[in-house]
């Protein structure tokens, strides 16, 4: 199998704070990986650093073999890294279709003299862009909300729209922080449908998620973190019997 | 119906925009129009900056007067052509957008109106000190107007020069922001880190808008010089630069018409106050700036915004309707009557 | 070559107009610990303590004391008006930092226009409120002027005084818990509403002294609300980090001698020009201010 996401030796301290410690981690094409852990654990923290928004204090990552510690978070996403967040960040000024062709900024070669003439090559790439933009809110079952702002959608949408936005950019990595967090039971039916519909289409993700239900249908292979160390890993019916798994959840706040 | 309604409007107003200046007998009046002209250019560039970009300049009346100097300076001491100085103007002043945008890259909006506001004063304090080359305090005189077929620009043809830039500006701003830039530069202003997330640099959008909006400033203050035929540091304070912001305020910051209505209105505003009663000729300023801290406070989303509603409600466009234009990005119609103001 | 007599003079000097630079920068400090905001509109209440004093005491004929006393309670509650008339409605109308910064910079504007328009642009004379200008005391056995050593005590009395009440005080606690947290000062039980006024009306009451300090030097001209002078104020605050009261007086008094070194070394033309410049570098390099000691953070 194809090796697509590497972390070798990632760790990230605040001021006196390990985050992370030491962090290997393998993702391999077309399958999803899960990271799970108690809160606190260092799951986000990872995922931020993955997506550059947070700079690693050492380690190194790789993408598709080429090193890309380092790099802004906007180089990362031009990468093929596309993400989503904990809470929801959408462009609340902007429309529903708006939101999505933001990321589809760098399939546009249309320049600023383009622009303001408003010249066919813009009036192309516009039409050809937006229609691109309109097949993607297809596929996640939110095109009749294109003209909508973000406010005035429903939260299970506005979690389908923010993992739109990602798949504009056309990435071969998928980034999700907890997709399926804060939603109500037919919210969250919908949300493992995209999930499951994104794997079909051999879409590769790395994805950090507490509900282990979701974690069980979705995911291939599975990262234990507890204070910012990998504890386990293997497939979800072995780590589950993993009895530093066990205990580590035993001694937070939640069980398994 | 209600289209042929919105289209009669749109002609009657730009019938009379086009007819104003030649019914106007008073000259002094045409000039305070023109000189709106020149602070609505400049005021849609704050537009841009604040409105679009979610960036902040205290300082604009700094690439107003790197604009005007430059220029002047260029065409009366090295007698460079004026459509040339004016060009060389503009770059210098975008040139001072992209020094002032690198502090942008990392500083909250506030501090970078702090920022600003010490970049207008440097500029300010070397306006007056490099007197050789500025004139300093004295002023610099004898600047060349603008000529067409060899005779001076006349009030007239002054303001159908400033109506042009300004409706070019509107529609390059208006372009812009339907386009993959307006979309970068409102995805910052809303969230930078999920901006930087769909692979849009910040720091690009940042230096872009700064740029843009020093073009703006630059291009209105090289304007400024040809048709005053002076110059002094006294227009270039820091509050001339308070003075601006106010304006897009007023006129609206998230609103495309915001720099048109504020530049123009607060311009002819203390004008129109100027009334003929003994002893009022000091305080018809103060009476401008009292109704512009109340615009802020009462109607914070500015004159665009209470206009474009009313106008929105005359056409009778519904809500659900109005949102779903909006969101398909190109309306060729809308589009296609802006190209037309063009050329 | 620089002799001792010009050190000492420019030291001297450069210190105690930066402390008054120090004051205002007290101002900015208050108003941003208690509501997160700055308040342009501070930087003409320099200006208008200068003028309430010139107009209680020669157009009045008030005792220059009692002028001086009335100018300073008129511009405390100048503060308290800035808040009501102000920063209330903008924040209830859903205006934000855009709008409070807009309308405060308006209300500057305004009271430039006033004073022009009531006074002339003219500077006119500072009434000897510190006795006279031109008096020289030896200090070393150089002449320095005695108003200096005035703004030198004046501050370091208000210094003292301030540092008790923030420090020793019930009031001063309540203060320094709402800078902290607001929702934790409210669980606490402390009045937030009025720790805001406080805020507000010591943030123009510094400044108005600072005024009356610098009465001497700049005369009473609107040159004191015209900006320059303000920003110095906000400069000094930065250097502290908009936190810490030590450090916006210890960033006054570093720009004041700056500023006064540098007229020597260089030329007094470029001044200001150098100021600025080392304000914008300042915030650029370290947005959390050289001076603060309030708040380490990363």
């Amino acid at each position: 199998m194809q090796v697509l996401l590497e972390t070798k030796g990632l760790t990230k301290q605040f001021g006196g704070i390990i985050a992370n410690k030491n962090i290997n981690l393998t993702v391999n094409k077309g399958t999803t990986t899960g990271l799970i852990g108690p809160n606190g654990s260092g799951k986000t923290t990872l995922i931020n650093q993955v997506s550059g928004e947070l700079p690693a204090t050492s380690g190194r990552t790789f993408f598709k073999g080429e090193d890309i510690t380092g790099y802004s978070a906007n180089k990362i996403a031009r990468s093929g890294i596309g993400r989503t967040f904990q809470r929801i960040r959408l462009f609340h000024r902007l429309t529903v279709v708006e939101n999505v062709l933001v990321a589809r900024r760098h399939f546009f070669s249309a320049n600023v003299l383009d622009i303001v003439l408003n010249t066919r090559r813009n009036r192309r790439e516009e039409r050809e862009q937006l229609e691109h933009a309109m097949t993607l809110l297809q596929r996640l079952g939110i095109e009749s909300e294109a003209g909508k702002l973000p406010t005035a959608l429903p939260y299970g949408k506005r979690r389908a729209l923010e993992i739109a936005r990602a798949l504009a950019l056309e990435p071969e990595l998928l980034l999700l922080d907890e997709p399926a967090a804060g939603m109500a039971k037919e919210e969250y039916a919908d949300i493992v449908r995209i999930m499951e519909r994104l794997k079909e289409q051999g879409i590769t993700m790395l994805l950090v998620e507490h509900t282990m239900e979701f974690i069980r249908r979705v995911v291939d292979w599975v990262y234990v973190l507890n204070f910012g160390e990998v504890i386990s890993q293997g497939v979800f019916g072995d780590v589950e019997q993993d009895e530093n798994v066990i205990k580590a959840y035993l001694g937070g706040d939640e069980t398994l | 119906m209600r289209k042929r309604l919105k289209l009669v409007m749109i002609l009657v107003f730009l019938g009379a925009v086009l007819y104003y200046p030649l019914m106007e007998e008073n000259e002094y009046r045409l000039f305070v129009m023109n000189r709106g002209l020149i602070h609505a250019i400049l005021a849609s560039g704050l537009v841009f900056l604040t409105g679009f970009a979610g960036q902040i300049s205290l300082g604009q009346a700094g690439f107003y007067a790197i604009g005007a100097y430059t220029s002047a300076i260029l065409s009366t001491s090295y007698g460079v052509p004026i459509p040339l100085s004016i060009i060389v103007g503009v770059i210098f002043s975008v040139v001072a957008g992209l020094v002032v945008s690198v502090p942008s890259f990392n500083l909250k909006a506030f501090f970078l109106s702090l920022v600003t506001i010490a970049f207008g004063l440097i500029v300010h304090r070397l306006i007056v000190n490099l007197q050789p080359l500025t004139g300093g305090t004295n002023g610099f005189f004898g600047i060349p107007p603008m000529r067409w077929a060899g005779s001076m620009f006349t009030s007239n043809m002054h303001y159908y020069l400033f109506l042009g830039i300004l409706a070019a500006t509107v529609v390059s701003m208006y372009h812009i922001k339907r386009s993959y830039l307006g979309r970068a530069m409102f995805a910052i202003n809303d969230d930078e880190t999920a901006a930087e997330s769909c692979g849009i640099s910040a720091r690009k959008a940042k230096v872009f808008a700064f740029a843009f909006s020093g073009a703006l400033a630059g291009l209105a203050g090289a304007l400024y010089a040809h048709f005053a035929g002076f110059l002094t540091p006294e227009p270039f304070v820091f509050f001339e630069s308070s003075r601006f912001v106010g304006m897009a305020v007023v006129g609206g910051l998230r609103h495309l018409w915001g720099g048109v209505i504020g530049g123009i209105g607060l311009t002819l505003l203390p004008e129109t106050l100027r009334l003929p009663y003994a002893g009022w000729e000091n305080y018809y300023l103060l009476l401008a700036s009292t109704i512009t801290i109340l615009f802020v406070v009462f109607l914070p989303r500015g004159l665009g915004d209470l206009a474009s509603k009313a106008l929105d409600r005359l056409w009778k466009v519904e809500g659900a309707t109005k949102t779903l234009k909006d969101a398909t990005v190109v309306d060729d119609s809308e589009a296609g009557a802006d190209d037309a103001s063009l050329t | 070559m620089l002799g001792l007599t010009d050190f000492i003079q420019n030291l001297v000097a450069g210190v105690s107009v930066g402390l008054t630079y120090g004051l205002m920068g007290l101002g900015v400090v208050f108003l941003w610990q208690s509501i997160n905001r700055i308040n342009f509109a501070n930087i003409s209440s320099a200006m208008l303590s200068v003028y309430l004093f010139f107009l209680f005491h020669t157009w009045l004929g008030l005792s220059m004391l009692l002028s001086a006393v009335l100018a300073i309670v008129l511009v405390a509650v100048y503060g308290l008006g800035l808040r009501y008339l102000l920063y209330e409605p903008i924040t209830k109308r859903g205006g934000a930092r855009l709008e409070f910064v807009v309308a405060t910079l308006m209300l500057t504007v305004f009271w430039l226009t006033l004073i022009i328009a009531m006074f002339g642009g003219m500077p006119r004379r500072f009434p000897p409120l510190f006795g006279d200008a031109t008096q020289f005391v030896r200090f070393f056995g150089v002449g320095v002027r005695a108003i200096y050593f005035y703004m030198i005590v004046v501050v370091a009395v208000l210094m003292t005084l301030l540092h008790v009440i923030l420090r020793k005080t019930l009031m001063g606690k309540m203060l320094r818990a709402t800078a902290q947290s607001k929702e934790t000062a409210q669980l606490m039980g402390i009045n937030v509403n009025l720790t805001a006024n406080l805020a507000f009306v010591m943030s123009t009451t510094v400044v108005g002294v600072a005024g009356l300090l610098l009465g001497p030097i700049y005369f009473v001209s609107p040159v004191l609300g015209g900006g320059a002078i303000g920003i110095k104020g906000f400069a000094a605050a930065v250097m502290g980090g908009l936190v810490d009261p030590y450090g916006a007086i210890l960033g006054g008094v570093v720009l004041g001698a700056l500023e006064n070194f540098s007229t020597l070394f260089i030329s007094s033309a470029y001044r200001d020009v150098i100021s600025f410049a080392v304000i914008a570098v300042v915030l650029v390099w370290k947005p959390t201010g050289i001076f603060n000691w309030t708040s380490k953070k990363e």
